[in-house]
C-alpha cells in the first residue's frame, strides 16, 4: 500500500512536471506564477498524499544569474539562507506549495543530496530519489524526488547530453517518511505497536535508515521484510516491520491454545482410555477362552468321571443284586422277603439309572458309537411291544405297533439304540397313561410327508365320510377311540397312509425292479399316548436332562428325567429330529425321524437264514376275516396277520363278516375261497351281543355245506374269567389271543388253534433263554479244549448243564486225536492260549484236515457215518478272555466260527452257539 | 428245629458270601458257577473249586521254585503259570488273586525280581484266605444240606 501510494505521488509529481514545461515553457507568456502553482497543488494536495509538498526550481545558469534575480527580486540562496555563492548554475525555487513555502528562492543545487539528485535526474530524465536525509523546515528525515523538466521537446531518444541541454527546471516533492509512515500505520496497525523500519539499502552493507529508529532489544524474530520499489532503479529499499515490544501475551490465542491443549489432553485420555479397554478386553478374552478350555475340559472330565463312576458302581451293584437274588431264593418271611423284594426293585432302577447316566456321560464324551447291523425293525418293535405287554394289559390300555409294508423288512443300524429309543418312550407313554391306548407306528419319512400335503386336501373337502363316526361307538377314530394329542394318526389320516401305500405298492414294485433303491431310508417313528400330557409350560424343557414336568412327576410316576435326553441323543446321531406334540389331559405323541441303510437283496437272504426271527411260513395264504369296528385297530390286526402271510379282509360286524364269507362261498363254491379263521374283537363282540352267534353258525354250516367251520377267535386287552367263560359258550371255544399283538405270539396262538408243525414251532417261541439253549445243546456231542484243568471242567459243566455230551481235551495235539476224521463231535470249544499249541494252530490244522477230507469225498469215494450231505465242518468257537475285536478277527481268519467269552456266560454262550446251530436244522431241511 | 439250623446255615452261607463279595474275593462268575450246581451235578462248585485248588497249589510251588533259583529264573515259563492261574482263578471267579495275578504278570515281563517276590507273597496270602474261606464256605454247605437231608424224612 505504502507503495502503491508512493508511485500514485511519483505519477503526480511527473504530470506536474509536465504540467510546469507545458504552462510555464511553451506558453509565452507563462501561464503560471507561484500563486497559480500555490493553488494548483494545494487543490491537488490529495493526489500525493506521501508528499509533504512540491516545489519547482528553475535552472539558472551563472550567466543568467542577475537577470534572474533582478526579474524576481530576490537574490538565490544556499539552504542555509545565505546569499548563494557563485556556482555553474544555480537551480532557485520558483514555484513552491504553500506547506513547503519556506524554500523559495533556495537554491535546490546548494544542498549535498539535492544536487546530486538534480544532475541524476535531469540525466535520465526520470523520476529519482535521494537518500535520506533531514528536510528542510521539519527535521524529520525525508527522502526528495526530483523530476526534470524541459523546455524544448526532447528527441525520441534522446542522449545525456541533450537531456541535460535541454533542462529547463527540476520539480521536487519531499517525501517526509517519518510523519507519513505513521500516520499510514496508525491506520494500520491500530494499537499494536508496531514498529516499520524503511531502509534505503542501495549500499547493501551499509543500510541507511529512512524511518524509524534502531532497537537492539526488539524481538528480532518476528519481522517482516518486504522490498519497496519507488519507481527509482538506482535505489533500493526495504521495509521491515516489527512489534514494538515483545509480542504482547494475546489471552485468546492463549486460551486457545489451552483449549486446544486440554482437548489434546482429552483425546489422548480418550484414546488412553479406550486402548486400555481394548487391552483389557483382550485379556478377557484369553482369560474367558482360558476358561472356556478349562470349562470344556471340566466337561470331559465330569462325563469322564460319570463314566468311570457309573461303571465302577456297576460292579457291585451287580454283587448286591446278585447277593439280593440270592436272599430271594433263601426262605424268608413275607415282610422279609418284602424288604429284599424293595432293595432288589430299587437296586434295579438304580442300575438302569446308571446305565442311562452311563449313556449320557458316553454320549457327551462322544464315545457313543452307533453300531451298523442288519436287524429286523419289526422284530425289533414286537420285542418293545412284549416287555411293555404285562404293563399295559395290568392297566387296560390298547399297545399296538403298526409298521408301514413301505418300510423294507431289514435295515441296517444299531438295532439296540433304536430299541433303546423306543422303549423310553413307550415306556414314558405305558407310565403315564392310564386309559386309552399307545400307538406305535413307522413310516418312511418322505412318505409321511407327502401325506401332510393330502391331508390338507382333505380338510378343504371336507369330513364326506362324518357319518362313520359313530359307528364304533367312540368319538375319536383313534386306535382306541380316544382322543389324541396328535390328530394326525386318527383314521382320517390313517385311512390315507394305507391307501396311499396300496396305491402306490404296485407302482413301486415296478420301480424296485428297475431302478436302483437308495442307499438310505429314512424312517419315520411316532408313539401316540392318551395319558396325561405335558404341562404346557413344561414342555420347552422336556429333553432337558434331569428335568421333569414337575417335581411331583417323580413322585408319582417315578423315573429321573434323562430317558428323554438320551433318546434325543441318540436320535440326533441316528441323523434324524424328534419332536412331540401335547396336550395336557389328553395325551401325547412323540415322533422322530432316523436314517437307516438299506439292506441289500442277496445280504437280506444271508441273514435271512440265521436270524432267529423269520416268521413261521405255515400260514400262507389262509384267509381271515377281522371283526372290528375301529378301522385303525383292525388295521393293524390286519398287519400282524399279514406279516404270517395270512390274506385278510376287515368286516366292521359280525354280520358283515357272515356276509362276506357268505358272498364268497355263493360265488365259488367249495372250500377254496372259505376263511380259515375269524377273529372278533371283544369290543365288537360286547356291542353286538350276538347271543345268537352259534346260531348264526350253524347256519352257516348248513349254508355252506362244509365240514370245516372257521376257527373263531377272540381278541382282547385284558379279560375277565367270567367274560371268558361268557365267550367259550358264545363259541369262541378256539382260542382267545391277548393284545398287544405280537406276530410272533399271534403265530404260536394259531399253531396251537389250527394244529399245524406244532412241535418245531414250540422250539421257535422258546426262543429266549436257556430252554432254547438247552434245545440247542440237548445231545450234540462237544470237545472242550483248554490246558487249564479248572476251565476245562468249568465250561464242561455249563454245557452239560444244558444236555450236551462233553468230552474234553487238555491240548491241541489231543484235540487233534480226537478230531481225526471221522468223527462225531457236533461243535468244538477251543481255548486260544495254550502251549504247545494255540487255539488257532490247532484249528488250523483241522481245517486242514477237513478239507482233504471233503475234496477225497469229492474225488468218489464216498465215506459212510456222519455227514450224509455237505461236508465236514464242524463248528470251532474261541473260548478267549479278552474279546476284543482284532481277536475276533483272528478267530475268523483261522478258521473259527465264533467266539464265546471266557469266564462263560449263559447269554453270551447262547448267542454264540444259537449263531452256530442255527444254520444246520435249516440246510437239513 | 433242625430244619431252622438249615435256615439258619443258608443264611450264615449267604452272609459269607455277601462278605466275600463285598470285599472283592469273589465275583459274579461265582454265582455262575453256583447256577450250573443242579440236581444233576449236586457237588459241581466243590467239585471245581477241589480242581482249582489243586491246579493252584503247583502254580503256586512252581511259582516260588522259579522265584527261588536266584542264578536264573524263568520268566516266560514264570508267564505261562501265571496264565494259567489267571484263566482259573476267572473261571471260579477269585477276583482277588486274579487281581495280583495281573500285578504278578506285570512284574515278570519286566522281569522285576523284587516285585515278582512280593507279588508271590500276595498271590499265597491272597490264595490262603480264599482257600480258608471257601472251604467255610463248603463246610456250611455240607451241615446244611445234612441239615437240610435230615428234616426231608420229618416232612415226607
Amino acid at each position: 500500500m505504502l507503495q502503491d501510494q508512493f508511485s500514485v505521488s511519483v505519477n503526480h509529481v511527473h504530470a506536474l512536471a509536465i504540467l510546469v514545461s507545458t504552462f510555464h515553457y511553451y506558453k509565452n507568456p507563462s501561464a503560471i506564477d507561484q500563486e497559480t502553482f500555490a493553488e494548483y497543488t494545494a487543490r491537488t494536495a490529495f493526489e500525493r498524499p506521501l508528499l509533504s509538498g512540491v516545489a519547482y526550481a528553475q535552472r539558472v545558469a551563472n550567466s543568467e544569474r542577475e537577470r534572474f534575480e533582478k526579474q524576481h527580486g530576490w537574490t538565490i540562496k544556499t539552504m542555509e539562507r545565505e546569499a548563494s555563492p557563485i556556482r555553474d548554475e544555480y537551480a532557485p525555487v520558483i514555484f513552491s506549495q504553500e506547506t513547503v513555502s519556506y524554500i523559495e528562492s533556495l537554491d535546490m543545487m546548494s544542498g549535498e543530496e539535492d544536487r546530486e539528485n538534480i544532475l541524476r535526474a535531469r540525466a535520465t530524465g526520470k523520476a529519482v530519489l535521494t537518500s535520506p536525509f533531514r528536510l528542510l523546515g521539519s527535521h524529520h528525515l525525508g527522502v526528495v524526488l526530483t523530476f526534470p523538466v524541459y523546455k524544448s521537446k526532447l528527441p525520441p531518444n534522446p542522449t545525456v547530453e541533450q537531456r541535460i541541454e535541454a533542462t529547463a527546471g527540476y520539480l521536487g516533492g519531499a517525501f517526509d517518511v517519518e510523519s507519513l509512515v505513521e500516520n499510514l500505520l496508525g491506520q494500520l496497525a491500530g494499537n499494536q505497536a508496531i514498529l516499520v523500519n524503511v531502509y534505503d539499502v542501495t549500499n547493501s552493507s551499509d543500510p541507511l535508515v529512512m524511518y524509524g529508529r534502531q532497537y537492539q532489544d526488539v524481538d528480532m524474530s518476528l519481522l517482516h521484510e518486504s522490498k519497496l520499489d519507488f519507481g527509482d532503479p538506482f535505489r533500493k529499499h526495504q521495509m521491515i516491520c516489527r512489534y514494538h515490544q515483545k509480542e504482547p501475551t494475546s489471552w485468546t490465542s492463549l486460551t486457545t491454545a489451552f483449549l486446544f491443549f486440554v482437548i489434546g489432553l482429552l483425546v489422548g485420555y480418550i484414546l488412553y482410555g479406550a486402548a486400555i479397554h481394548i487391552v483389557k478386553v483382550e485379556d478377557d478374552f484369553h482369560e474367558m477362552q482360558e476358561l472356556k478350555v478349562r470349562a470344556e475340559a471340566a466337561d470331559v472330565a465330569k462325563s469322564q468321571f460319570l463314566a468311570t463312576v457309573s461303571h465302577e458302581i456297576r460292579t457291585p451293584m451287580n454283587g448286591i443284586l446278585g447277593m439280593l437274588a440270592l436272599l430271594l431264593d433263601t426262605d424268608l418271611s413275607s415282610t422279609q422277603r418284602d424288604y429284599a423284594q424293595t432293595a432288589q426293585a430299587c437296586g434295579k432302577a438304580l442300575i438302569t439309572l446308571i446305565n442311562e447316566v452311563l449313556d449320557r456321560a458316553k454320549i457327551e464324551a462322544g464315545k457313543l458309537e452307533l453300531e451298523a447291523v442288519p436287524f429286523y425293525l419289526r422284530s425289533i418293535l414286537d420285542d418293545v411291544l412284549s416287555l411293555f405287554s404285562e404293563k399295559s394289559r395290568h392297566k387296560g390300555l390298547e399297545l399296538a405297533v403298526f409298521v408301514s409294508d413301505k418300510v423294507p423288512e431289514m435295515v441296517i443300524g444299531d438295532p439296540g439304540r433304536f430299541r433303546q429309543i423306543i422303549t423310553n418312550l413307550v415306556g414314558n407313554s405305558v407310565k403315564f397313561t392310564e386309559r386309552g391306548h399307545i400307538f406305535v407306528q413307522v413310516h418312511l419319512a418322505e412318505h409321511t410327508k407327502a401325506l401332510m400335503d393330502a391331508k390338507a386336501e382333505t380338510c378343504l373337502n371336507g369330513g364326506s365320510d362324518e357319518g362313520l363316526v359313530s359307528n364304533g361307538g367312540s368319538l375319536f377314530r383313534t386306535l382306541s377311540g380316544c382322543e389324541a394329542a396328535d390328530d394326525r394318526n386318527s383314521w382320517d389320516r390313517f385311512e390315507h397312509l394305507i391307501f396311499d401305500e396300496d396305491l402306490r405298492s404296485d407302482a413301486s414294485n415296478i420301480m424296485t425292479v428297475t431302478s436302483e433303491t437308495p442307499e438310505k431310508v429314512t424312517l419315520m417313528v411316532s408313539v401316540e399316548d392318551t395319558g396325561i400330557g405335558i404341562p404346557l409350560r413344561a414342555q420347552g424343557r422336556v429333553f432337558t436332562p434331569f428335568m421333569q414336568a414337575d417335581s411331583s412327576t417323580s413322585r408319582n410316576y417315578g423315573g429321573t428325567g434323562i430317558g428323554l435326553s438320551i433318546s434325543k441323543c441318540l436320535v440326533e446321531l441316528m441323523g434324524g429330529q424328534i419332536k412331540f406334540i401335547s396336550r395336557p389331559q389328553i395325551g401325547s405323541t412323540f415322533s422322530f425321524t432316523a436314517d437307516f441303510g438299506r439292506c441289500k437283496i442277496n445280504a437280506l437272504s444271508d441273514l435271512k437264514k440265521s436270524n432267529s426271527d423269520d416268521l413261521p411260513i405255515g400260514f400262507r395264504g389262509l384267509k381271515a376275516i377281522v371283526v372290528d369296528g375301529r378301522p385303525v385297530r383292525a388295521t393293524v390286526t390286519k398287519y400282524h396277520l399279514k406279516r404270517l402271510g395270512i390274506l385278510v379282509e376287515v368286516a366292521s360286524s359280525i354280520k358283515m363278516a357272515v356276509a362276506i364269507s357268505g358272498k364268497n362261498g355263493s360265488l365259488t363254491s367249495g372250500s377254496g375261497n372259505q376263511p380259515d379263521m375269524i377273529l372278533v374283537e371283544k369290543d365288537s363282540w360286547i356291542s353286538e351281543e350276538d347271543a345268537d352267534l352259534n346260531l348264526r353258525l350253524l347256519d352257516w354250516k348248513q349254508n355252506r355245506h362244509t365240514l370245516k367251520l372257521p376257527k373263531m377267535i377272540l381278541l382282547a386287552t385284558n379279560i375277565s374269567s367270567a367274560e371268558f367263560d361268557k365267550a367259550k359258550a358264545a363259541g369262541f371255544a378256539d382260542t382267545v389271543i391277548m393284545k398287544p399283538l405280537r406276530a410272533s405270539m399271534v403265530a404260536a396262538c394259531l399253531q396251537q388253534v389250527l394244529g399245524l408243525g406244532k412241535k418245531r414251532q414250540q422250539g421257535k417261541d422258546m426262543l429266549n433263554g436257556s430252554a432254547f439253549l438247552q434245545s440247542l445243546l440237548c445231545g450234540k456231542k462237544i470237545l472242550v479244549v483248554d490246558d487249564n484243568k479248572v476251565n476245562r471242567r468249568v465250561a464242561a459243566g455249563a454245557l452239560k448243564k444244558f444236555g450236551a455230551d462233553v468230552e474234553c481235551a487238555e491240548s491241541g495235539k489231543a484235540a487233534l486225536q480226537l478230531l481225526q476224521l471221522p468223527h462225531n463231535f457236533d461243535a468244538c470249544f477251543m481255548d486260544i492260549q495254550m502251549p504247545e499249541m494255540d487255539g488257532f494252530e490247532a484249528t488250523r490244522r483241522i481245517r486242514l484236515l477237513e478239507s482233504k477230507a471233503n475234496e477225497q469225498m469229492n474225488g468218489g469215494c464216498t465215506p459212510e457215518g456222519a455227514a450224509t450231505k455237505g461236508e465236514w465242518h464242524v463248528p470251532i468257537l474261541a473260548m478267549t478272555a479278552d474279546v476284543i475285536h482284532a481277536t475276533y478277527d483272528k478267530c475268523l481268519k483261522c478258521g473259527m466260527d465264533g467266539y464265546v467269552s471266557k469266564p462263560f456266560e449263559e447269554e453270551n454262550l447262547y448267542q454264540a452257539v444259537a449263531k452256530c446251530f442255527k444254520s444246520k436244522p435249516i440246510s437239513d431241511s | 428245629m433242625l430244619g431252622l439250623g438249615a435256615d439258619r446255615l443258608r443264611a450264615d452261607m449267604n452272609r459269607l458270601l455277601a462278605l466275600l463279595f463285598h470285599q472283592g474275593v469273589l465275583d459274579e462268575q461265582f454265582l455262575q458257577l453256583q447256577q450250573l450246581q443242579d440236581e444233576t451235578s449236586p457237588n459241581f462248585v466243590s467239585e471245581v473249586v477241589n480242581i482249582y485248588f489243586h491246579e493252584s497249589e503247583k502254580l503256586l510251588r512252581n511259582l516260588r521254585g522259579l522265584l527261588m533259583d536266584r542264578e536264573f529264573s524263568d520268566y516266560k515259563k514264570m508267564g505261562i503259570h501265571l496264565n494259567q492261574f489267571m484263566g482259573s482263578s476267572s473261571s471260579i471267579g477269585a477276583k482277588r488273586v486274579r487281581n495280583v495275578c495281573v500285578a504278578f504278570r506285570a512284574a515278570s515281563e519286566q522281569n522285576n525280581r523284587a516285585g515278582c517276590l512280593r507279588a508271590l507273597e500276595l498271590v499265597e496270602h491272597e490264595y490262603c484266605y480264599l482257600k480258608n474261606k471257601l472251604h467255610e464256605l463248603f463246610q456250611l454247605e455240607q451241615q446244611r444240606v445234612l441239615a437240610a437231608g435230615v428234616r426231608y424224612p420229618i416232612q415226607n
